[in-house]
C-alpha cells in the first residue's frame, strides 16, 4: 500500500516576483487604514480648503480680465493675502496685454498652489500622518511582526517601500491630488485652452513641490515610529518636533518683525526704492492700502530673511515649495540642504532601526 | 457567590455574551471555551468593567458595576501580557496592593508574601519586569491577584508560559485556595490545563453557556454526544444491517469507496459490539471516529444548540 | 478588614499611584524630554535677542511676551504629553485591567497620574521661565524680573492645572488617537477660537490666562489701548479667574466621571 505524502507541500504555481512584496504591504496597510473611521473623516475634511482656493482661482481669473483697477481690486478682495503684493499692483492697472496676463496668471496660479500646499494641506497632512504613521513600524516592533515579515521573501527594501508608499498614497491624496484638481479647476474656468500654454509646467512643479513635502515628512514620521514600541510616543515625538521647531522660528521671526517695524514706522528707515511708500503711509493723507501691504511684505521678507529660519523644518519645506512653484525666485540653497540633511539623517536612523533585528 | 441572571452584553451589534444564567458557590470552576467565545467578556462583566446590556450580575452580594468596593474581595489575573516599564515585580505588586487601600508597609509585606507564594521571591523580584521571561511575568500577575487575600479569584489563561513544574505548583496553590473556602474561576481554552484543579465546568461558545457540570458529567457528555464513525470493512452491507438490527446506530451512509459512515448515540455499546462482530468474521479494517477533544465537544454542543442534532 | 481599609482607601490609592508614577517617571528618557522642553524657551530667548534685525528700545517688553509665549507652548506640550496619555497609556500598556479591578482603582489611577503629570509640567514650566528670564536679564537687563517671574510662574501653574484637566478629558473621550485629538483641540480652540474677541473664547484656557498675564506684565498705557480693550472690553481679573476655575472644575469632573463609568475595551476578545 503506497504511503501518500499529505504533509507540507510547497506551492507549485507561479509566484509573483519578490519586488511585489511592497505592493502587498501597501495594499494591506491601505485596507487596514480604510476601515479606520477617523482616517476617512480626516481625509474628507482635508479636501475642504480646495473649495476656498477653487473660488480664489475663479475670482483672480476674473480680476485679470477686469477693465479697470477698482473692479479688479474688488475681485481680488479676500484673496489678496495669497497673491504677491507686486502682482496686485499690476492686476488690471491698465489694460494688460495677453503676454502680461499670461505671465501674471502663471505667478498667481503658482502662488495659489504653493499657499494651498504650504498652509491648509501641510497642516492636514501633518495631522493625517500623526494619525497613521506612529503605529506603522512601532506596532510591528511591539508585536514582533517584523520577524514574520522578514521570514518571508520580503527584504528591508520591500518592507520600507510598503510603509513609505502607504503614507505617500494617503497624504498624497490630500495634498497632490487636490492641488492638481485645483489646477484643472483653473483651466476649466479660463476663457480658452490657451491658458495651458502659459501654465503647462505647473502640474510638474506641483508634483515636485508635493514630493518635497511627502518624502521628508514620511521619512521623519517613520523614523519616530521605528524608535519606539509604543505608538503614542511616536505620535508625541512627531507633533513635538514640528510644533517646537515651528514655534522656535516663529518667535525669532516675530522678534525680527517687531524690531523692523519699529525701525520703519518710528525711525523711518526704508530702502531708497521704497521710501515713497513711507510718505504715503506715514502722512496718512493719501493712505494707500496697497502701499501699506507692500511695506508689510517688505518687513516680512526682511524679517524672514534670516539663517534662523532653518530652525523650522516646516519653514524650510515651505520655502522650497514656494521656489518650485514660482518663476524667477532664487533657489533657497540652505533650506534645500536642510530638508535634504534632515531627511537623510532620518532615513539612516530608520534604516538602522528596521535592520537592527537582522544584525543580531 | 456569583450570580448571572439572563445576562446579555452587546458591543453595538456584536454579541459578547448571550443570555447567560448561572450561579457559582464556593469551589473551583473552569470556564472553558474556544478563542473569541466570550470568556473575557464574562470576566469583565463579573469584575464590573462592563455593564450588562440586559440582565443582572451580582458578585459577593453586590452589583460590581455600581459598587466597585466589592473588587477589594476579588483577585483578577487578566490574560493580557504584562508590560510595565521601569518597575520591578516587588514595586508593582506592592503598588497594586496599595490600590486596595493598604498602607505602604503593609502592602509591601503582603506583596512579598504573595511573590514568595508564586515562587518569585529574592533578587528576581527586584529586577525590572521588562527583563522577565513569560513564566515570570505570569507569576507576577498571579502574585498581584493573590496579594490582598481575595475571596474570589478570577484567572484568565493563567497557565500561559508556565513550565510543567510551574503548572504543578500553580495547581497546588489553587487547590489550597479552594480548600480554604475561596471561589475560583479559571478561564481557559485547554481542557487538561483546567482539569488538574478538579473544577466544575462552564462550557461557553459563541457567547452562550452551552453546558455546565462536574468533570464526570462533562466526560459523560462527551460519551453521550452523537458520534460519527467511519468504518472500513470487507462487507459493509452486512455490517450495516447488523448495526441497524441491534439498534446501535441511527444513520448509516455507504461511501463510494466502500467505506461506511455511521452515527451513534451509544458510543460505548457500539464499540463493544464491534468486538463481538469480529468473532463473526465481520472484520473492521480501519475505523476513524471523533476524538474527545474540547473543540469537537464545542462543535457538537453548538450543533445541538442550533437544533442540528 | 476591608471595611476598615475602605474608609481611606481612595486617598491611599491616589497617593500610592502618585508615588509609583513619580518613581517610574525618574527615567533617563523622561528626564531628557523634560530637559529639552525646559531648555527650549531660554534658547529661543537667546536666539530672539541675538537674531533681531535691529537694536530697538521697545524690544524689552517684546522679549517678556516672547518668554511668556514660548513658556506657554512648553507648558501646553508637557501637559499634552503627560496628561493626554493618563488613560491611553494604561490601555496601550495593558495595565488598565489590573488597576481598574481595584476598588476605586480607575479614579485613583486617573487622579494619581494627573497629579504627577501636573507636578512635572509645573516643574518644567517654572524652570523654563526662570532660565529664560535669566537669559533676558543678562543680555538686556532692566525690567522688574521678580514681578515678571511671579506673574509667569503663577500663570504657568494655572495653565498646568487647566490644560492637564482638558487633556485628561480628551484622553478619556478618545480611547485611541487621543494625541491627535488633543493637537486638533489645541490648534482649533486654543489657537483660533481663543483669538476671537467673543463669548466663545471664554470656553478656552488661553483667553482668561492671557488676560491675567497681560494685566500682570503690561503697563497701563497698553492696557488702556484700543487694541487691548477691543479684545477684552470690560473683562476683569475676577472674570478670568472664574472662567479658569470653571474650566478646570468642569473638565476634571467630567473626565473623572467618564473614566469611572466608561466601558474601556482592553481586549480584542468579545
Amino acid at each position: 500500500m503506497p504511503i501518500h505524502d499529505v504533509g507540507y507541500r510547497p506551492w507549485q504555481g507561479v509566484k509573483s516576483p519578490r519586488i511585489h512584496g511592497w505592493w502587498i504591504m501597501l495594499l494591506t496597510n491601505i485596507m487596514i487604514l480604510r476601515r479606520n473611521g477617523w482616517v476617512r473623516r480626516a481625509m474628507a475634511a482635508a479636501w475642504l480648503p480646495t473649495i476656498y482656493l477653487g473660488a480664489g482661482f475663479y475670482t483672480l481669473e476674473t480680476a485679470l480680465h477686469a477693465t479697470d483697477r477698482q473692479s479688479a481690486r474688488t475681485f481680488v478682495g479676500m484673496f489678496q493675502a495669497v497673491v504677491p503684493a507686486d502682482v496686485i499692483q499690476f492686476i488690471a492697472k491698465d489694460v494688460l496685454t495677453p503676454d502680461d496676463i499670461g505671465h501674471l496668471r502663471h505667478r498667481i496660479w503658482g502662488h495659489l498652489i504653493a499657499s494651498f500646499l504650504s498652509y491648509p494641506q501641510a497642516l492636514a497632512g501633518m495631522l493625517l500622518i500623526g494619525l497613521i504613521a506612529p503605529a506603522l513600524i512601532s506596532r510591528d516592533l511591539r508585536t514582533r511582526a517584523y520577524l514574520i515579515y522578514f521570514s518571508k521573501p520580503v527584504g528591508v527594501r520591500e518592507y520600507l517601500a510598503g510603509k513609505y508608499l502607504t503614507l505617500i498614497v494617503y497624504v498624497g491624496a490630500i495634498t497632490l491630488l487636490p492641488a492638481l484638481a485645483l489646477f484643472l479647476f483653473g483651466v476649466g474656468l479660463s476663457p480658452d485652452f490657451g491658458v495651458l500654454w502659459d501654465t503647462w509646467d505647473l502640474p510638474i512643479r506641483t508634483v515636485l513641490a508635493s514630493l518635497v513635502f511627502l518624502i521628508p515628512t514620511a521619512t521623519i514620521a517613520l523614523m519616530f515610529s521605528s524608535l519606539t514600541h509604543e505608538s503614542r510616543y511616536a505620535a508625541v515625538g512627531w507633533f513635538v518636533f514640528w510644533l517646537l521647531s515651528f514655534a522656535a522660528w516663529q518667535t525669532v521671526y516675530s522678534a525680527r518683525y517687531l524690531s523692523l517695524q519699529y525701525e520703519v514706522y518710528y525711525e523711518g528707515q526704508l530702502p531708497e526704492r521704497l521710501e515713497y511708500l513711507l510718505d504715503e503711509v506715514d502722512s496718512r493723507r493719501q493712505f494707500d492700502e496697497a502701499a501699506q501691504l507692500m511695506i508689510g511684505q517688505y518687513i516680512a521678507k526682511e524679517a524672514g530673511d534670516s539663517v534662523w529660519s532653518l530652525l523650522s523644518m516646516y519653514e524650510s519645506i515651505r520655502r522650497v515649495q514656494l521656489w518650485l512653484l514660482s518663476t524667477g525666485q532664487p533657489m533657497p540653497v540652505s533650506h534645500l540642504l536642510m530638508v535634504s540633511c534632515v531627511t537623510l539623517f532620518s532615513f539612516v536612523v530608520l534604516l538602522r532601526r528596521v535592520t537592527a533585528p537582522l544584525r543580531l | 457567590m456569583v450570580e448571572f441572571e439572563n445576562v446579555t452584553k452587546l458591543y453595538g451589534t456584536v454579541i459578547g455574551v448571550n443570555d447567560l444564567s448561572f450561579t457559582l458557590k464556593q469551589g473551583a470552576y473552569g470556564l472553558l471555551g474556544p478563542n473569541g467565545s466570550g470568556k473575557t467578556t464574562l470576566i469583565n462583566l463579573l469584575m464590573g468593567q462592563l455593564k450588562p446590556t440586559i440582565g443582572m450580575v451580582r458578585v459577593l452580594g453586590a452589583n460590581p458595576w455600581r459598587d466597585d468596593s466589592i473588587l477589594g474581595r476579588i483577585g483578577l489575573c487578566p490574560a493580557s501580557e504584562l508590560l510595565v516599564a521601569n518597575a520591578s515585580a516587588r514595586q508593582w505588586v506592592t503598588f497594586q496592593t496599595e490600590l486596595h487601600g493598604f498602607r505602604h508597609d503593609m502592602a509591601q509585606e503582603l506583596a512579598d508574601r504573595s511573590l514568595e507564594k508564586v515562587g518569585l521571591a529574592g533578587a528576581a523580584a527586584d529586577r525590572p519586569i521588562s527583563t522577565y521571561s513569560l513564566g515570570m511575568r505570569q507569576r507576577t500577575k498571579l502574585a498581584q491577584a493573590l496579594a490582598h487575600e481575595p475571596e474570589l479569584l478570577v484567572l484568565d489563561e493563567p497557565f500561559n508560559g508556565l513550565d510543567p513544574v510551574g503548572r504543578h505548583e500553580m495547581n497546588d496553590l489553587l487547590r489550597a485556595f479552594v480548600k480554604d473556602g475561596g471561589i475560583l474561576l479559571l478561564a481557559s481554552h485547554v481542557l487538561h490545563e483546567v482539569e488538574a484543579v478538579k473544577p466544575n465546568f462552564l462550557l461557553i461558545c459563541g457567547g452562550r453557556l452551552l453546558a455546565s457540570g462536574s468533570p464526570s458529567e462533562v466526560r459523560q457528555l462527551l460519551t453521550d454526544m452523537p458520534a460519527e464513525v467511519r468504518l472500513e470493512t470487507d462487507d459493509p452491507q452486512r455490517l450495516a444491517s447488523r448495526l441497524l438490527e441491534d439498534g446501535l446506530v441511527e444513520r448509516v451512509k455507504l461511501e463510494p469507496d466502500g467505506a461506511m459512515v455511521v452515527m451513534t448515540r451509544r458510543a460505548h455499546e457500539f464499540f463493544e459490539q464491534l468486538r463481538v462482530y469480529s468473532g463473526e468474521s465481520l472484520v473492521v479494517r480501519r475505523m476513524r471516529g471523533q476524538t474527545e477533544s474540547l473543540d469537537e465537544l464545542f462543535s457538537l454542543l453548538m450543533r445541538r444548540h442550533r437544533g442540528e442534532l | 478588614m476591608n471595611r476598615d481599609i475602605r474608609s481611606r482607601s481612595l486617598a491611599t490609592a491616589i497617593l500610592a499611584t502618585a508615588r509609583f508614577e513619580f518613581e517610574r517617571s525618574l527615567s533617563a528618557g523622561r528626564l531628557s524630554v523634560m530637559a529639552c522642553l525646559a531648555l527650549f524657551p531660554p534658547c529661543i530667548t537667546l536666539i530672539s535677542i541675538l537674531g533681531q534685525a535691529a537694536s530697538v528700545g521697545q524690544f524689552e517688553q517684546a522679549v517678556d511676551v516672547f518668554i511668556a509665549v514660548t513658556c506657554y507652548i512648553v507648558c501646553v506640550l508637557a501637559s499634552l504629553i503627560w496628561s493626554t496619555t493618563v488613560v491611553t497609556a494604561e490601555l496601550e500598556g495593558k495595565t488598565w485591567a489590573y488597576s481598574a479591578s481595584r476598588p476605586g482603582g480607575r479614579i485613583a489611577i486617573a487622579i494619581g497620574k494627573y497629579l504627577v503629570s501636573c507636578f512635572w509640567t509645573a516643574i518644567v514650566t517654572t524652570l523654563a521661565i526662570t532660565a529664560s528670564l535669566m537669559v533676558r536679564s543678562v543680555l538686556i537687563g532692566g525690567g522688574n524680573e521678580l514681578q515678571t517671574w511671579l506673574v509667569l510662574v503663577s500663570a504657568g501653574v494655572a495653565a498646568t492645572v487647566a490644560y492637564g484637566s482638558v487633556f485628561l478629558l480628551l484622553g478619556a473621550i478618545f480611547q485611541r488617537r487621543a494625541m491627535v485629538a488633543a493637537i486638533v483641540y489645541g490648534l482649533l480652540f486654543e489657537g483660533i477660537i481663543a483669538a476671537i474677541p467673543a463669548v466663545i473664547s471664554n470656553l478656552t484656557v488661553r483667553y482668561p490666562l492671557t488676560y491675567l498675564v497681560f494685566r500682570g506684565l503690561l503697563p497701563d498705557n497698553i492696557l488702556k489701548s484700543d487694541f487691548f480693550t477691543t479684545f477684552y472690553s470690560d473683562y476683569g481679573i475676577l472674570n478670568a479667574i472664574i472662567a479658569l476655575a470653571g474650566i478646570i472644575l468642569i473638565t476634571f469632573s467630567v473626565a473623572i466621571a467618564l473614566i469611572r463609568y466608561r466601558e474601556f475595551i482592553t481586549s480584542d476578545e468579545a
